[in-house]
């Protein structure tokens, strides 16, 4: 089999999965305690008002119908009305996945460029350089999210007033577009406190793990070989160990980006950042069913992505995968 | 004289008890130039070590203390890092141990055979590919699957490629490291043929490094037989095989099947070779000897001439008597005697003029 075929074939797997997470997510949605209509439809209203907002949300059809209807509105990317904001949920997340991804591309491309980086000199220089960031790494992965984010927000938004508090962008500052506004210079002075929560613990692992993995190629005897041949350290370094040693960084980045999605529900929370997860956590807390509903499915699908293009580069970088 | 190695040593430093394992300690032997030399020795004895000496590719805990490894006169050991990595490939070439290894698994073999060249000159990429294709055809693999990656070919191909890989720049020395020892046996005979052609065609000495006294006898100008860090005998491989001086080349003639003999008739050498953590001032095969005298246990006997061009580092072999030594080591009864006599005074002359007890099987 090509790899046209295996391509196809991990679409496919991918998309079944993301199946298989809405159903649950249906399910789970049920079993929670409280009942929904208590939420949406005040007992303050008038009964036939009640009845007549029931039917709009179809919260008086018996349970298999709603399951039909939601896994159509899923297939459809209608996932309804917002009991609180009243807007279409889609239009709601659409304005907030871009800013959900800017914050975790940044702070995931940030994390692996440093970690893989720092990691595998610190396994080339090794002695106290490779002590020093092997301390600080354990320090950086045990260090909580929401805490560094607390203490940054404190120290440098609140005491030191160097960097804004919250939000993506000035509150009086208006932009013409989507792009406009991310390459201000406004949007990045707030991008900066997020992302420097997030980073440290992101680059830990792939830091580490390219660490651990330099240790065991510098080993090999093609890099012995590549010496003998008389190759500059600095391309033995890079074209070979280094090379080399990123094939796990890959495998194992459908991990961090599942660490990434978590932590950046808690960012986007301290720093009032209007992402998904933020939309996520409020939806919960107002037991806004519709929206967290398509909140969690949206943040599934993002972890079912990132796997998928973390396959999709494995087979780029190591000619030794075969595709069936 | 293309390479003279002079009372050449090496270490290596545990860092983490502290310990010096010396692996090759005062060792010396020469090349000339077109020669083809041999090291043999068991497995741990140090002769890859003085592969890596040579071209100073040990490891971080390896270091050379002390000797000169002279090419063309200059010493490699006193020459600065670039110096040296200029050397490495254009002047001496290594086939290495596990040629399954030795490529990197990401790049074609192509990509890594111009490597080599672009590491030392500014050849265009026509020229560059023309060799490679020439060298290809050389070793007898089809230049069309240059551009395959290592795990597309074969163990054979993968050693075909590396032996290719060596010769791409024309190096004075080529370093054979158990260049076959991964392959099986016809593999093994018919690249051992084709290096054999190759070093006649491009006029390079070669340092075959083996554990395989069959491949150095059919290899081999010269040959040096090699015991815990040092020699233990060094010659013609003719007399080394024919009359063989030192009582360890004797055990390892013994240990060796002959196409005459059933396998019954091989005899192995008790005993393991002795830690080389802190090496005594002794003969490091006396606790193996069946012919160790208390003087082989106070002082490290030096190599010395035993015959034309021929030299062996034994003490005993004025007083035993090299016939009745050659005579006595052929003996199975005389080397599984050994192991009973454990003190070091009766174990000498005793073993060998009146053994102990005839040992029935081989030892494992």
């Amino acid at each position: 089999m090509g790899a046209k075929g295996y391509i196809a074939r991990r679409a496919a797997q991918s998309v079944v999965t993301i199946f298989v997470v809405a159903v649950l997510m249906f399910v789970l949605f049920r079993l929670m305690p409280g009942d929904p209509t208590a939420v949406a439809l005040s007992p303050a209203l008038d009964e036939s008002v009640q009845q007549e907002m029931a039917r709009q949300y179809g919260l008086n059809q018996p349970l298999h119908i709603q399951f039909i209807r939601y896994m159509a509105s899923v297939v459809t990317l209608d996932f309804g009305y917002s009991f609180f904001q009243n807007e279409p949920v889609r239009d709601i997340l659409m304005r907030r996945i871009g800013n959900t991804l800017l914050l975790m591309g940044t702070g995931l491309l940030l994390a692996y460029a440093f970690g893989t980086s720092i990691g595998a000199l610190a396994a080339w220089k090794r002695g106290s350089f490779d002590t020093r960031v092997l301390v600080s790494a354990v320090l950086f992965r045990s260090t909580p999210v929401f805490w560094l984010a607390l203490v940054l927000l404190y120290v440098f938004g609140f005491h030191l007033e160097w960097f804004p508090i919250g939000h993506m962008v000035d509150a009086e500052a208006t932009y013409s577009g989507f792009l406009d506004k991310v390459f201000s210079v406004d949007f990045l002075h707030h991008l900066v406190l997020p992302v420097l929560s997030t980073v440290p613990f992101y680059m830990a692992y792939p830091l580490l793990l390219m660490r651990t993995t330099m240790l065991r190629i510098e080993g090999e005897d093609f890099i012995t070989m590549a010496h003998a041949k008389g190759v500059r350290d600095r391309d033995v370094f890079a074209k070979h160990a280094a090379r080399n040693s990123l094939l796990p960084i890959v495998t194992t980045a459908p991990i961090v980006v599942g660490l990434a999605v978590a932590g950046n529900v808690l960012v986007e929370t301290i720093y009032s950042w209007p992402g998904v997860g933020r939309t996520l956590v409020q939806a919960v807390l107002q037991s806004d069913y519709p929206l967290a509903q398509a909140a969690f499915l949206m943040i599934a699908v993002i972890v079912i992505v990132g796997n998928f293009v973390a396959d999709l580069l494995y087979t780029v970088i190591d000619p030794r995968i075969t595709y069936d | 004289m293309l390479l003279e190695i002079e009372d050449l040593r090496t270490t290596y430093t545990d860092s983490s008890t502290e310990s010096t394992v010396t692996a090759v300690d005062g060792v010396s032997f020469e090349i000339e130039e077109g020669e083809s030399f041999g090291l043999v020795g068991e497995s741990g004895c140090g002769k890859s070590t003085i592969a890596k000496s040579v071209m100073r590719i040990l490891p971080d805990n390896g270091r050379i203390t002390d000797g000169a490894v002279r090419l063309n006169g200059e010493d490699l050991t006193e020459l600065d890092a670039e110096p040296m990595r200029q050397r490495r490939w254009t002047d001496i070439a290594l086939i290495s141990q596990s040629a399954m290894n030795a490529l990197d698994p990401v790049y074609t073999v192509d990509t890594q055979i111009k490597e080599a060249i672009e590491a030392h000159e500014s050849w265009s990429e026509q020229r560059m590919d023309d060799r490679v294709v020439e060298l290809f055809e050389l070793v007898g693999i089809d230049p069309e699957r240059r551009h395959d990656y290592p795990h597309q070919f074969s163990g054979g191909m993968k050693q075909r490629a590396m032996i290719a890989m060596a010769l791409v720049l024309d190096p004075d020395l080529i370093i054979a490291d158990e260049p076959t020892t991964a392959l099986d046996v016809i593999s093994q005979d018919t690249i051992l043929h084709h290096l054999e052609e190759l070093q006649a065609e491009t006029g390079a000495s070669m340092l075959l490094i083996t554990h395989d006294m069959s491949v150095v006898a059919e290899m081999c100008d010269r040959t040096a037989v090699m015991y815990a860090g040092e020699l233990a005998e060094r010659g013609p491989t003719e007399t080394i095989f024919t009359n063989p001086y030192h009582p360890y080349t004797l055990g390892l003639k013994n240990a060796f099947p002959s196409i005459h003999g059933g396998a019954d008739s091989l005899i192995s050498i008790p005993g393991a070779p002795p830690p080389l953590t802190d090496p005594a001032d002794a003969c490091r095969f006396a606790d193996r000897c069946p012919f160790a005298a208390p003087e082989c246990r106070s002082s490290d006997p030096p190599m010395k001439e035993v015959a034309d061009e021929h030299e062996a580092a034994c003490a005993r072999i004025d007083d035993v008597g090299i016939e009745t030594m050659r005579e006595q080591a052929a003996k199975r009864e005389v080397w599984h005697g050994v192991d009973d006599a454990p003190d070091g005074a009766s174990a000498g002359d005793g073993a060998a003029s009146a053994p102990t007890e005839v040992s029935g099987g081989d030892s494992a």
